[in-house]
């Protein structure tokens, strides 16, 4: 896995150098162009990342192996769900459901301390950042067809 | 008059009942709104300029400055309690102010920052009264060479100071300072750069969800690993309001630090375009180099909260600095209120000192009474904000979810940034786990345009030569600063090395 970062990293360094040299320019008129610091900073990268990928190829130590551990990835999947809960039925909808979902069957709360979490979480989000803050929420895709 | 004799005036003008009620509300505001993760200090002066829109221009901004200051304490609050930073000053807060919590500390992570904070806007407040307008003039001779030269030697140190590997922390800052040359290039009349033909990056990244993301969503993931739901944050330590007062032992720890980094990040603040994030991060990387537990820091240590706080607020009073004498925002948030003092008919620059007495120092005066409403409604706050470290992981954790994708989308009002969050989460937790440092990514991210903008301006006046960062004796005092930071651990280990042969 480390190896694998290491190389997306060359990859990136690469095109933005391609980038800043051939399209942005490095140096025009006799000033910097847009790509002057991308390329420096990207060559930086490069120069780094391939020092790393050397130590990782050639080095003797013990590696500390770094084991997947799939639960992890639970939140972010459950913020990928949640950004499309939204999309369909507007955020104050979302977060009651997505609040409940995750005490109710994630967190394995009784259902009288999940439903009194999940209203009292959605009165904040409504009451800080709707009422107060005036962020418009969206109000989701069903909720547009009426 | 004096300025001792012009401030007393200004207390005149500002020691009314309703002006201290404003400072007051506003310093509750900005605490709360600064604690609000995905806030922070820009938005929320700017979503809360509208309620002063009806106020006479001095009450106005007594209460914006209260709101300002709020801010800049109530950042460090989610820094140190979710390990969100509300605000770019607070990242370097997160860096102990967390693992502190993590150890059960939390509530001596709030009072020190909040003891700090008073300590950096005092010495902030009281320089900009006998200084100010001097000051201001001080910072007009950085010029963009200088500024690159300053932006430089804070960039360098990044890598080098945080995380365990040297090269892992330049790769990390430099990948920060490529995701920050997305979108529009200003000093090229706004020509896209490396959107890859997509609109939504055309505006490039926002830094709420970039740092909501790094810091908030692996912040979940971590606790999901370890599948501990019932534990709270602090994994089961009692936290009373009692213990978690300081001592005099922590007080003594503290209070030189924050004393030093309040007279740099007041500094910082007077340069024009250097900002709260410069000015907590040098005093940072200047508590790591010169004090006493700095092998500690980074790790919990308490003066590591104590430097990032103090230089972060007397970086934001030393703002005003430029803003009013010469009507250059030192920092993004110093820029909305500028806007503000433009809508109510106000012009700041040299003449506001002599045009618009009463209101200048009526602000300089309520600054004072800021200061005060803050630590007070901060002190206030503590065991309210130490009982969210008391709530189990199980029920906090789909709250912090959806906080941060809430966060995310307020920014912008789209959901692009909420999808940009959940993959800067996903991108930052696997580097992390591969002692990749996140810190480095942000703050490089936030000096990167300004670096940029200031280095293409320095080589524009010098027609393409070098020499202007040379021949200027700050910027080559500066260069040289960056060149001895680079090569002294280098020339350290060889003459380590050729001793022990």
């Amino acid at each position: 896995m480390d190896i694998l970062i290491v190389i997306i990293e060359i990859i990136v360094a690469l095109v933005w150098i391609q980038q800043g040299i051939v399209r942005y320019q490095f140096w025009n008129d006799g000033k910097p162009g847009g790509g002057f610091v991308p390329v420096i900073f990207a060559s930086l990268v490069l120069i780094a990342a391939v020092a790393i990928l050397m130590r990782e190829v050639f080095s003797k130590k013990n590696k500390e192996t770094y084991t997947f551990q799939p639960g992890a990835f639970v939140p972010a999947a459950a913020a990928v769900l949640g950004g499309f809960m939204i999309q369909v039925l507007g955020i104050l909808l979302s977060v009651f459901l997505f609040n409940t979902i995750w005490m109710r069957f994630l967190s394995r709360y009784s259902w009288v301390k999940t439903l009194i979490s999940s209203v009292l979480f959605t009165a904040f989000i409504y009451g800080i950042f709707r009422m107060w803050l005036r962020v418009p929420f969206p109000s989701g895709f069903i909720f547009q067809l009426f | 008059m004096g300025n001792f004799d012009l401030l007393m005036q200004g207390f005149g003008t500002s020691f009314t009942f309703a002006n201290v009620l404003l400072a007051i509300a506003g310093g509750f505001m900005g605490l709360f709104v600064g604690a609000m993760p995905g806030i922070g200090a820009v938005t929320g002066v700017a979503l809360l300029l509208p309620l002063t829109f009806k106020m006479d221009p001095t009450s106005a901004i007594i209460m914006l400055a209260g709101i300002y200051y709020g801010n800049m304490y109530g950042g460090a609050y989610s820094a140190i309690l979710l390990n969100i930073p509300g605000d770019s000053p607070a990242v370097m807060t997160a860096l102990d102010g967390y693992p502190m919590s993590r150890k059960g500390r939390g509530g001596k992570a709030l009072f020190a920052a909040n003891i700090s904070s008073f300590i950096g806007g005092t010495v902030g407040i009281i320089t900009l009264t006998l200084f100010g307008p001097l000051l201001a003039k001080v910072g007009l001779k950085f010029g963009p060479a200088e500024i690159a030269a300053l932006i430089l030697l804070a960039l360098t140190s990044i890598g080098w100071l945080l995380g365990e590997d040297p090269l892992k922390g330049i790769v990390a800052s430099a990948l920060g300072i490529l995701i920050s040359t997305i979108g529009m290039d200003s000093m090229a009349g706004g020509v896209g750069r490396y959107t890859f033909g997509s609109v939504n990056l055309l505006s490039g990244f926002s830094f709420i969800p970039l740092v909501i993301g790094m810091f908030g969503l692996p912040q979940v993931m971590e606790l999901m690993a370890k599948k501990q739901e019932g534990e709270s944050l602090t994994s089961g330590k009692r936290l009373t309001l009692k213990e978690s007062l300081l001592d005099r032992s922590e007080l003594k720890r503290i209070l030189p630090t924050a004393f030093k980094s309040s007279i740099l990040g007041n500094f910082v603040g007077f340069l024009p375009g250097a900002g709260g994030t410069t000015g907590s991060f040098l005093a940072y990387v200047l508590e790591k180099k010169t004090g006493k537990n700095s092998k500690e820091m980074g790790s919990g240590a308490i003066e590591g909260v104590a430097a990032s706080e103090s230089a972060n607020n007397a970086a934001a009073v030393g703002a005003f600095a430029p803003l009013l004498t010469l009507g250059i925002p030192g920092s993004g948030t110093t820029a909305v209120l500028l806007g503000g003092l433009m809508m109510w008919g106000l012009q700041p620059g040299p003449l506001l000192f002599i045009q618009q007495t009463d209101f200048v120092w009526g602000l300089i005066s309520s600054m004072y009474i800021g200061n005060v409403a803050c630590i007070l409604a901060g002190l206030i706050m503590i065991p309210f904000l130490m009982s969210i470290l008391k709530i189990p992981r199980g029920i906090i954790a789909p709250m912090i979810v959806f906080v941060c994708i809430v966060g995310a989308y307020s920014v912008n009002n789209n959901m692009f940034d909420v999808w940009f969050m959940i993959a800067a989460g996903v991108v930052a937790y696997v580097m992390q786990k591969h002692k990749y440092p996140i810190a480095p990514i942000l703050l490089a991210f936030v000096l990167a345009p300004r670096f940029e903008q200031a280095i293409r301006r320095a080589f524009s006046i010098s027609n393409g030569s070098a020499k202007i960062f040379i021949e200027k004796p700050i910027s080559a005092a500066l260069l040289a600063a960056t060149a001895i930071f680079i090569f002294a651990p280098v020339i350290m280990k060889l003459v380590k090395r050729l001793r022990t042969k």
